[in-house]
């Protein structure tokens, strides 16, 4: 008895060995996540393609991008200053920022990162997969259009590299996984977004007719007039004669001002079809802290009776300089001047203490009819304003500059009719009304200058602006702090641009730091 | 009945002293029962002491009281039995001449003999080819730890065990030569009876869930050839641990019991509240309004720590399978108050035999239950940042009466939280349970006894439970009504190993040859699931938007392994060893999936040669030479080298139209991420003067890591993260180890042993294949960079100017090339790493009669650490909520916070120190209770006695210097044992 269970014992032992010796467990190696879609999986529809193209343009609404490319726009001008030096953005008021400095590398990061996504986008949107995929006709030609889209914000994001940065890293869909990109020169880049946007002209939706959040015709047109207007700043040649040829596509599509310059920044404020070109949307079911809550709460003083949300993050002031340029520093003339006075001082004595300056309530989390809109997520505290990336008043202020500016294809008795729709708008509530009009006199560089002031104030534009009229740096236009003098004083004109972070300069041997730094 | 009579006699206390004479009892040849007592050279009794007939393989292991009684068969032809215990010179024993035993065996100093455990088999230690360390239970610290890995801290050379927090039942981290990988894992591989076991699985950790009372023995592979057979797992280093197993007969009880004490040491030196008023005062102003309180948050946070453990272990033989089984509690408060930590662990080991032993069968089971409350810890941070002018309480019981910064009540993410409320107001609970078990079969064949075929089949599976839940009036949480997060399951773990060996050994004594061979497979899946939860108000009402889109997640990997090994001994002089692995790992694409590893060693007993065989100074004298490939893949994301999508949650939406849509990012991969492989070289002598009463070793190793992986910085735009997962090219460890025991006093009342160990490490980046080889290199992060010619993750600073007071003025750095500006081309390469270069731990043991004294040092020097607190006034007047100041202040006087300040070398310290970790003390009554029956001892022991240090930060030791981990508290611990 004994023996043959030993047997048995033995031979089962012996079975249970070389089984597992020589079973094929090598397939065990082939491990996939669970949760995670592989490219094929997730571009195997338009649907999937489509979901690829929403979660590329969610970053920004997602990544920092926003709130610190508006930071860099404003902070260091006379529009804002920041009272808590917020990620170290104190130093952009002061024009002082160095390679080191952690404010500067969040744009740089977040513009670079999209590049990124939109070239994967682009790789995953190529001919040869699309095909490979089984897609032809119809669906093949809307993953066309959606890829068209992806290049459109890469085309963005590399603008404003460019605008910030000077001579940016160049990652394209070829370079995605393998090299380091190279650096690309200013000019250079601008070319490459010329052709960019040019090509991708025709496969984008005609204006108007995509979904909200989308970019059409329009947009790329807007983008090559904001461009065309900079011109000079990035390669020294003028180029306003594109600009007015851009400008005019924009309007000649039927484009009009909204009614209310008070609408413009709502949280109903996808409501304004009429006026948006391209934005980046937000609700608030959605929970983002770099979103258009920065631009309700970010307001020194605003109650949340008026923005909607809850009180004041007490984060940003104008300086003095920026009231002086309305009638007066409330709607009663211009109802653009939105100006939040109550309990704040006018003048910025100190720039940390956050009741110096005046704010704005232009950013309101509320309904055209003034109801608030009903929170729903877990903070109570998230906006559902959508930015505009670009609207046609920009647009009728880059027309008008580049008539008077000497470009070709305008004339400055429509330059003024558009100035005047503006300011219609801005002192009747109406676009057609003369109550605000100018005379064609009127009408001169520093005009336009403080009208963009006016119109566009905290919509991210006034570093851009203050640099094409070579005011940023220079001693003709003092603010408060500017270069950390109380009046004023200027400042190396290398801080027209920023440098590119030590981070990336010494992780990606192919980049040169820019002159000055 | 006679026989008990005589064992009460010779067992009672005045008996005791004559103790050294002959038991004997009536002992008849043929068919007999041959009874003994079996003592050491104090005439202590040896529990556990093998007693085996001599050509036979009858044999027993005597009892807790050093009895024994083996039944000898009528067929028995051999009349001699040898007594033998680990460490102890083994004796044969004629029945002959003695009818009855008492048998008193002496110390083996030089424990050559010992056997040793090196990964799919056993080894005598004094045919060890490679380099290894073992510490087992007798060498332990005799003080009560918490922790496994505290039994042998500053025990073993080169192996550097570091607490990693202070936290009730946190581990340690154990490096072994300096670590040789960057980003991946620098842990040893833990083999724990057999089951080789991944780090942190839930809780603490694993070897927090092992009760320290039920390790028999600690094993370290150190060098290539020991390691080697365990291939890819064991560029770091191989630790084995067993535990305790049943003895042949008689129940044996054991009841430990003790009470620890703990303290925090230091406090980060921040400014007090009077101070705090003044420099406030200095500056004009403050950002937010000053209290007119004084307290002292760090004094709030921290209490004093309980802590008691209870282990009762019982072991015997039922029916003749040895069985050992013990149960543990322990229930600690930790130093941050509301933490506690309960464990409830329970082991179980059967080693029956069969068939005439020719099947052995090996089954552990391990459990442990933890029932942990995490003290948000937070508020460490916070309490050396809070406003020491503020009170903790105030009246109104808005938030519940804590003191909170109410002006920000709409927003409270930018105010600054109470960090006491932080601790009381939120709870997080973790609970797991947790099972390791493994039956191995040694079959030896009958026809071929000389072929052993071993199989082990092993299982690691937990599952966790997680809470964390903040009241309504939680003043962060307030305008969201608090929150509950309840996840049960929240992981179940499931690993699964399957290992199967032949192993073949011949005694080939003609040509004074024995050789071995071993070769096997191996088969390790581990599999764990995440679950994922929504989360609620604290009124019950679910977030919108907080449903997880997946419900839970799998990660999983697995390892296949072939292996082989040759073990060859020339007239026991000469030994080789040499081995083979092949390993592929699910963590690398097809091609780069099969990693091969081998390793040669040889070794030369120079004591056995003629000429000095008959010396009387040198006892021992071995040279070592080993040579191998070892592998890592461990601590490396699962499926990193594919591409893929991964599902943002559901309130990450983005909008087109109106319609909104989940998003999915891909996420960053390399798909030539290949295995990570070090190549080391081993020299090594053991030495044994007089008797081995002095005796150690000397190894000089260089460990080549090559396709080294590391979390590097890359170019932006390349990948899906600025941050990737790299071979970025090959790091040297180039070192030498010295370890030195020595016993100078040795007699009956009193023996004093010392060990004394020493290791100096040199790392250094030898070629970098990714990046730039010439320049600076790549770099782990802002400060850290990995250039060729410099130790790994060495700083790079700023060289800070001072002023003729020799203070530091702010944000000026030396413009080293003179171009105006201060960029990175200023900064340098400071040749400064994290990396000690030279380790050394110290440990003495005195017994004098019944009296135990114990002390351990350890020391690291030439040992960096970069501490920057706040020491600029921009805390008090430009953060939304002001903020204290440590008291560096008061050498800086900052007042910007400017950005270049952050890269300079005013803040890298020398954190060379020197740690007295134990002092202890116990008196062993011996069995002198209870009519003899009952054993008791005492002990009271000091751990983390002191540290002398230059640094400033609160611990030299802690991770990379972290301010704002748990502090690792001093410890007072009384423990009582009690044997029967």
């Amino acid at each position: 008895m004994k023996k043959i269970r030993q047997n048995r014992f033995l031979r089962m032992m012996f079975l249970l060995a070389l089984a597992l010796y020589f079973n094929s467990c090598t397939d065990d190696l082939e491990k996939t996540p669970e949760n995670v879609t592989t490219s094929d999986k997730q571009f195997n529809s338009v649907e999937g393609y489509k979901q690829g193209l929403v979660s590329v343009y969610s970053n920004l609404a997602y990544s920092t991008f926003l709130r610190f490319y508006w930071s860099m726009q404003e902070y260091t001008t006379d529009m804002a200053v920041s009272t808590w030096n917020d990620g170290g953005d104190g130093i952009y008021h002061e024009l002082a920022w160095s390679a080191d400095s952690p404010a500067i590398t969040n744009v740089y990061n977040a513009a670079i990162n999209m590049i990124t996504l939109c070239n994967n986008y682009i790789n995953e949107a190529s001919p040869d997969k699309v095909s490979a995929r089984g897609f032809s006709g119809s669906e093949a030609n809307q993953i066309e259009q959606f890829k068209s889209e992806a290049r459109f914000l890469r085309a963005y994001c590399f603008w404003i590299l460019m605008d910030c940065y000077g001579n940016p890293p160049f990652p394209t869909e070829e370079t995605l996984g393998t090299t380091a990109p190279s650096q690309i020169q200013r000019a250079d880049l601008f070319d490459f977004l010329e052709n960019e946007l040019t090509d991708i002209e025709s496969i984008l939706a005609d204006p108007g007719t995509n979904e909200w959040g989308r970019p059409d015709k329009a947009a790329a047109w807007a983008l090559l007039a904001r461009m065309y207007v900079n011109a000079k700043v990035y390669t020294g040649q003028e180029h306003y004669t594109e600009a007015i040829t851009y400008s005019n596509r924009i309007i000649d599509e039927g484009y009009a001002l909204e009614d209310r310059y008070e609408w413009l920044m709502l949280g109903d404020n996808n409501l304004n079809t009429n006026e948006f070109i391209w934005t980046i949307n937000y609700d608030n079911t959605n929970i983002t802290w770099y979103s258009t809550n920065f631009l309700a709460l970010g307001p020194a003083g605003v109650p949340g009776s008026i923005n909607g949300m809850s009180s004041s993050w007490q984060a940003f002031r104008f300086t003095q300089q920026v009231p002086a340029l309305f009638p007066t520093a409330d709607t009663s003339i211009d109802k653009r001047a939105m100006f939040y006075t109550n309990g704040q001082n006018l003048e910025v004595n100190s720039i940390t203490t956050s009741t110096d300056g005046y704010s704005a309530y232009k950013y309101r989390n509320k309904k055209r009819d003034g109801s608030p809109i009903e929170q729903n997520n877990n903070f109570g505290n998230i906006s559902d304003i959508d930015f505009p990336v670009f609207r046609l008043a920009e647009i009728y202020l880059i027309y008008a500059e580049s008539v008077l500016r000497g470009g070709t294809g305008g004339n400055l008795t429509l330059a003024l009719d558009y100035v005047n729709k503006i300011r219609g708008r801005a002192y009747a509530n109406d676009p057609s009304s003369t109550l605000g009009n100018i005379t064609s006199t009127q009408l001169t560089l520093d005009f336009i200058l403080d009208e963009r002031a006016r119109e566009l104030y905290w919509e991210a534009h006034r570093r851009t602006d203050l640099i094409r009229y070579n005011r940023l740096t220079t001693g003709d236009y003092l603010w408060a702090w500017k270069g950390n003098a109380e009046a004023g004083r200027a400042v190396d004109d290398k801080y027209n641009l920023f440098p590119i972070p030590t981070s990336d300069l010494l992780a990606n041997p192919n980049l040169q730091q820019i002159e000055g730094f | 009945m006679i026989k008990n009579k005589l064992i009460n006699k010779l067992f009672t206390p005045n008996k005791l002293n004559c103790f050294t004479l002959f038991y004997l009892v009536p002992f008849l040849f043929f068919g007999q029962t041959l009874t003994g007592v079996v003592t050491d050279e104090l005439n202590q009794p040896l529990p556990g002491a093998s007693v085996l007939l001599k050509g036979t393989s009858i044999g027993t292991v005597t009892d807790f009281d050093g009895q024994f009684s083996l039944d000898i068969p009528i067929s028995n032809s051999s009349n001699i039995i040898i007594i033998s215990y680990i460490g102890y010179v083994t004796k044969e024993i004629s029945l002959k001449n003695f009818n009855n035993l008492i048998v008193a065996l002496s110390e083996d100093i030089s424990t050559l003999d010992e056997v040793v455990l090196i990964g799919y088999g056993t080894q005598k230690k004094k045919d060890l080819t490679g380099s290894v360390a073992s510490v087992s239970s007798k060498d332990f610290q005799k003080v009560p730890v918490t922790n496994v890995e505290g039994l042998i801290a500053n025990k073993l050379p080169g192996v550097q065990i570091t607490p990693t927090s202070g936290k009730p039942g946190a581990g340690s981290s154990i490096l072994i030569r300096g670590g040789s990988s960057l980003s991946a894992t620098n842990d040893p591989l833990f083999i724990i009876d057999g089951v080789p076991i991944e780090g942190f699985n839930g809780g603490p950790g694993f070897l927090s869930q092992l009760n320290p009372n039920d390790i028999e023995s600690f094993t370290v592979l150190k060098d290539a050839s020991a390691a080697a057979i365990y291939g890819s797992r064991a560029s770091n280093g191989v630790v084995i641990i067993t535990t305790k197993k049943g003895s042949q007969d008689g129940l044996q009880i054991n009841i430990s019991s003790n009470t620890r004490v703990s303290t925090i040491i230091k406090k980060a030196s921040v400014l007090t509240a009077d101070q705090y008023r003044e420099v406030v005062n200095d500056l004009g102003f403050s950002r937010t309004p000053l209290g007119n309180a004084s307290t002292d948050w760090q004094d709030e946070i921290y209490q004093i720590g309980f802590a008691s453990e209870h282990n009762i272990s019982l072991s015997g033989a039922f029916k003749s399978i040895p069985y050992r089984a013990s149960v543990g509690y322990l229930d600690q408060n930790g130093n941050l108050k509301t933490g506690r930590y309960e464990r409830l662990t329970a082991l179980l080991n059967l080693s029956p035999k069969f068939f005439d032993n020719h099947l052995k069968i090996d089954l552990n089971l391990k459990g442990s239950f933890e029932d942990e409350r995490i003290a948000n810890e937070n508020a460490l941070w916070t309490s050396t940042a809070f406003d020491p002018t503020q009170p903790v309480y105030v009246e109104d019981q808005t938030y519940g009466g804590y003191f909170q910064y109410t002006q920000f009540a709409d927003n409270p993410a930018i105010a600054l939280i109470n960090p006491i409320s932080m601790l009381n107001q939120v709870n997080r609970n973790n609970r797991n349970k947790r099972s390791v078990g493994n039956i191995q079969l040694d079959y030896s064949l009958h026809f071929l006894p000389d072929l052993h075929i071993n199989v082990n089949a092993g299982y690691d599976i937990s599952r966790g439970e997680f809470s964390d839940s903040a009241q309504a009036n939680y003043f962060p949480s307030d305008l969201s009504g608090g929150y509950i997060y309840f996840a049960d399951p929240s992981r179940e773990v499931k690993n699964l190993l399957f290992e199967s060996y032949l192993f073949y050994s011949k005694d080939i004594e003609s040509i004074k040859s024995k050789f071995d061979i071993t070769a096997g497979y191996s088969y390790n899946d581990f599999l764990t699931t995440n679950y994922f939860y929504p989360t609620y108000r604290a009124d019950g009402v679910k977030f919108p938007n907080s449903d997880p889109v997946f419900p839970f997640d799998k990660p999983s990997h697995s390892i296949i392994s072939f292996y082989g090994r040759f073990n060859y001994n020339y007239d026991s002089k000469y030994l080789l060893t040499a081995s083979l692995r092949r390993d592929g790992s699910s963590r690398f694409a097809e091609d780069n999936r099969w990693g091969l590893f081998p390793s040669v060693a040889l070794a030369w007993k120079i004591n056995e040669e003629n000429f000095l065989k008959d010396s009387k100074t040198l006892s021992n004298l071995k040279l070592r030479l080993s040579y191998g490939v070892t592998g890592q893949q461990d601590g490396i994301a699962n499926y990193y080298y594919q591409t893929g999508y991964n599902t943002g949650s559901l309130n990450n939406q983005y909008t087109f139209g109106d319609t909104s849509y989940t998003t999915v990012s891909p996420q960053a991969f390399n798909p030539d991420l290949k295995w990570e492989q070090t190549e080391s070289f081993n020299i090594g002598f053991d030495f044994g003067f007089i008797d081995n009463r002095i005796s150690g070793s000397i190894d000089l190793y260089k460990k080549d890591t090559k396709d080294l992986l590391n979390l590097t910085t890359v170019p932006l735009g390349v990948n899906f993260s600025n941050q990737l997962l790299l071979n970025i090219g090959t790091m040297e460890n180039k070192g030498i180890e010295f370890n030195l025991n020595a016993s100078p006093i040795k007699n009956d009342n009193l023996s004093w042993d010392i060990n004394f160990n020493a290791t100096y490490n040199e790392n250094k980046i030898t070629k970098l294949t990714n990046g730039n080889d010439e320049g600076v290199g790549l770099f782990s992060d802002a400060t850290l960079v990995n250039t060729v010619g410099f130790p790994r993750n060495t700083f790079y600073l700023y060289h800070q100017v001072y002023n003729s007071d020799g203070m530091p003025i702010e944000g000026q750095m030396l413009d080293v090339n003179n171009d105006g500006m201060i960029n990175a081309d200023d900064r340098y390469i400071t040749n400064k790493s994290t990396l000690p270069r030279y380790l050394f731990g110290f440990s003495t043991n005195v017994q004098y009669k019944k009296w135990n004294f114990n002390a351990s040092f350890h020391a690291n020097l030439d040992h960096y650490l970069f501490f920057q607190p706040y020491n600029s006034t921009v805390a008090i007047t430009d953060f939304q909520v002001s903020q204290n100041l440590n008291t560096l202040y008061y050498d800086t006087l900052f007042r910007f916070n400017d950005d270049a300040q952050r890269y300079s070398d005013f803040y890298l310290q020398n954190a060379s120190f020197l740690r007295m970790d134990n002092l202890s003390i116990g008196y062993n009554f011996g069995k002198t209770l209870v009519k003899s029956k009952l054993g008791l001892g005492l002990n009271f022991s000091i751990q983390n006695v002191f540290t002398i240090t230059n640094y400033t930060g609160l611990d030299p030791e802690a991770i990379r210097g972290s301010e704002n981990g748990y502090p690792v508290p001093r410890v007072y611990a009384l423990g009582v044992n009690f044997d029967f």
